[in-house]
């Protein structure tokens, strides 16, 4: 914010300066260990986690009937880095567009503060007990049904996602929250976005889009491998990885770095085809395949999995393989005989319209970008409160 | 037929969400309304006279009925004639009449609402003290336990699908994974209150309240709509539910079953981290559809969930509380004179924990 001295002052930062006036405004509160600055109505009860995009705390709302518990995710740095900047919008904007679906995290406030050191946006959020890494990893005694039923779920929140022309692409365990009740919810939009061409801008070249997404032991090869446009496939991949973690309690391919990763998907699923590799046009990957490193042979899923159902092995062998283009979409997926005894068409809805993502190129410089953010949360304030009125 | 009842919903929402923000916008949806709910029942003969529809008028008929009386329980109407109705108007609009002492009063002359609604009240306990909330206007691909999952403010007795042009129960068995035509159905929520219909009730009139990117319509709904000359003990029969509703009973609609894994070694405490066994941790003799057969004995199953648990364990979410109270029961061995079918329930659970689980609307409203 220093940079910019000259510039007349645009609203976000008025109403920093508003702000500061009511530095003790009577209706908020300030939870020091984790640099929280709240409306008062809630209290914050302890500290959940800590990561690079910021922290999250669990609290209640003193003032709604029941004190619920409720998750506040406050995202940080967002002010003085765009690329951050840009991640808050997008994750706000997702979890609004998606809200309401029963197997995607619900958004129930936001608010953005501007008082260092508190600064950051706040979203307010359902509070989930356990996440599907806890569950996994843990001596929950799981059945068929629970394997059916957190699959078929995590199908059921990413195709609303997918038909939005949105790829997550950061599915993990870790990302997943699971009620006691056995209730899945995707969170984490941070790094999602949009696909629909109707909303990119018209250049010559393709569009940007970064290769260094998702967890390491989740990414699709063509991520790793190819610096070429990628899609949808790349969160069916990672579907693919928690079904074969479901059934081993352990992650299917755990990479110390990239090209471990690689050789670790290697010796379950062997070599990609030569035409896959060649497809990547990637000197990493034709390094990786052509040399004199040592081939690998598919392995027999039933070995790996004896428990598993023969149709759930079938799902596996068809989400975790090399050529995205022959992976199943989440539609296919969920007509797997796998989900024949857990399946319900009325929990297989789809988004509204594609998700619209042109401030990303729209909005252009950070100060553009604040003004957005801050409109856009207020507008989300005034949506949730208001009564809605039908056309 | 230019689409009425979502034009009709609108005229609600303007007069109840003009009246509480805009007292400038109030007026003109006010007026709409009126026109709205007489073309209804002009329209409703027009169509009779036809023979056109039948099904879509007796819907709007009985949908406009609802919203008459939902909007005659803003606690105004000075010429109610029903000073009961003053007295106990519903609470979610009460907080109306505080704002705005007469909302509606330039209604009462425009057609003959009051008979429309004392006529309900007479014929039923009538909308004061309900704990019944009706769904409508709720999209295609929209399951019940998604639509519950966006509930909240405290138990509910029961759910049913009614018809939605006559409110009957639908006699259809429904299997609890079959779609449901919303075309054709509307979802009644009997709460254990009337306080916490009314949190859910305030809930669902929000923007907050939405399900899949939609917003589905609430009303309040008299907690008997058809007398039913067969269910005639059926007050103190719901007194005693709610009985059992409460402390220390605690029914709920669903029903949590568990077992003991045999063998299962403790993990916690362990010094260093390590992968559950896979087999040790799976049970591969557990067959939902053999469940969902046994349990639908007792009545109709929203879904069975997989519940987190160390020992195997998953939840029944049944319509009617009275299905769960009867389920646990007949497992516990308390029940008399049993079917054999039922006693052959009763042995193959008789090694599991069965106890209520929560409903999942029994959460408090977040925002």
């Amino acid at each position: 914010m220093d940079e910019i001295p000259n510039l007349p002052l645009r609203h976000p930062l008025q109403y920093q300066t508003q702000k500061k006036l009511n530095y003790n405004d009577p209706d908020k509160t300030i939870y020091e260990k984790a640099n929280f600055y709240v409306d008062n109505k809630y209290q914050i009860v302890n500290m959940l986690g800590k990561g690079s995009y910021g922290t999250v705390c669990s609290a209640v709302n003193l003032k709604s009937k029941g004190n619920p518990s409720l998750a506040i995710k406050k995202v940080c740095n967002i002010f003085n880095k765009e690329v951050l900047l840009k991640r808050a919008i997008r994750e706000l904007k997702l979890m609004a567009f998606f809200k309401g679906h029963k197997n995607i995290i619900n958004l129930v406030d936001l608010d953005i503060v501007y008082i260092k050191p508190y600064d950051g946006l706040y979203c307010f959020q359902e509070l989930v007990e356990y996440d599907l890494a806890k569950v996994i990893h843990s001596s929950v005694q799981f059945s068929e049904y629970h394997i059916q039923c957190f699959t078929y779920q995590i199908l059921c929140g990413l195709k609303y996602i997918h038909s939005a022309d949105v790829i997550h692409r950061d599915l993990k365990p870790g990302n997943i929250l699971v009620t006691s009740q056995g209730v899945l919810k995707i969170c984490d939009f941070g790094l999602a976005r949009g696909i629909n061409e109707k909303f990119m801008k018209f250049t010559h070249r393709p569009p940007e889009i970064t290769h260094y997404v998702a967890t390491r032991w989740y990414r699709a090869p063509e991520l790793i491998l190819s610096r070429k446009n990628y899609g949808k496939p790349v969160d069916m991949w990672a579907v693919g990885c928690i079904l074969g973690e479901l059934y081993g309690r352990r992650p299917l391919f755990v990479g110390d770095n990239q090209i471990h990763q690689v050789s670790e998907i290697c010796k379950v699923i062997g070599n990609p085809p030569r035409k896959v590799a060649l497809g990547y046009e990637s000197a990493a990957a034709w390094d990786f395949f052509c040399n004199s490193r040592p081939k690998f042979l598919k392995k027999d899923w039933s070995s790996l999995f004896p428990h598993a159902n023969p149709h759930a092995r079938e799902l596996l062998s068809k989400l975790v393989c090399w050529d995205s283009s022959a992976r199943l979409t989440v539609e296919l997926s969920l007509e797997s005989p796998f989900f024949s005894k857990v399946r319900s068409i009325d929990e297989e809805p789809v988004a509204r319209e594609p998700f619209d993502f042109s401030f990303e190129w729209r909005v252009g410089s950070i100060e553009g970008l604040k003004e957005y953010l801050h409109d856009q949360v207020e507008l989300f304030r005034d949506q949730m409160r208001e009564t809605p009125r039908k056309i | 037929m230019d689409c009425p009842e979502p034009s009709g919903t609108e005229t609600l929402n303007d007069q109840d969400g003009g009246t509480k923000r805009h007292r400038s916008s109030r007026t003109a949806g006010k007026r709409s309304g009126r026109h709205f709910l007489s073309d209804w029942f002009s329209e409703d003969k027009k169509c009779s006279s036809k023979g056109e529809d039948e099904f879509a008028v007796k819907e709007k008929l009985l949908l406009s009925k609802l919203i008459e009386a939902n909007l005659n329980n803003t606690g105004v109407s000075g010429n109610s004639g029903n000073s009961e109705l003053q007295k106990n108007a519903i609470p979610g609009f009460g907080q109306l009449k505080v704002r705005h002492s007469n909302p509606l009063q330039d209604n009462g002359m425009e057609m003959n609402r009051v008979e429309v609604t004392t006529q309900m009240l007479e014929d039923n306990a009538g909308l004061i003290n309900s704990r019944t909330l009706l769904l409508t206007d709720i999209p295609p691909y929209t399951s019940l336990p998604a639509i519950l999952s966006r509930i909240g403010g405290g138990p509910l007795q029961r759910i049913d699908l009614l018809k939605r042009h006559n409110w009957e129960t639908l006699s259809e068995p429904h299997s609890w994974n079959q779609p449901i035509d919303w075309q054709q159905s509307v979802l009644k929520l009997q709460f254990d209150s009337h306080e916490n219909a009314i949190i859910f009730y305030e809930h669902s009139r929000t923007n907050a309240f939405i399900v899949n990117g939609c917003h589905l319509l609430t009303l309040w709904m008299p907690d008997k709509c058809t007398p039913d000359p067969e269910k005639k003990g059926q007050d103190e029969i719901d007194k005693e539910i709610l009985n059992l509703m409460a402390e220390p009973e605690n029914a709920r609609r669903v029903l949590v079953l568990k077992q003991p894994v045999p063998n299962k070694k403790r993990t916690a405490g362990r010094k260093h981290f390590s992968y559950p066994d896979p087999l040790a941790n799976y049970s591969s003799d557990f067959d939902i559809e053999e469940v969902v057969g046994d349990f639908s004995r007792f009545g109709k199953i929203v879904e069975v969930t997989p519940v987190i648990s160390r020992k195997l364990c998953f939840g029944i979410q049944f319509f009617d509380i009275v299905s769960a109270m009867d389920a646990k029961h007949n497992i516990e061995g308390d029940v008399e004179d049993q079917d054999e079918l039922k006693l052959e329930i009763a042995r193959k659970y008789g090694g599991w924990y069965v106890w209520y689980g929560k409903d999942p609307t029994d959460k408090p409203i977040l925002a």
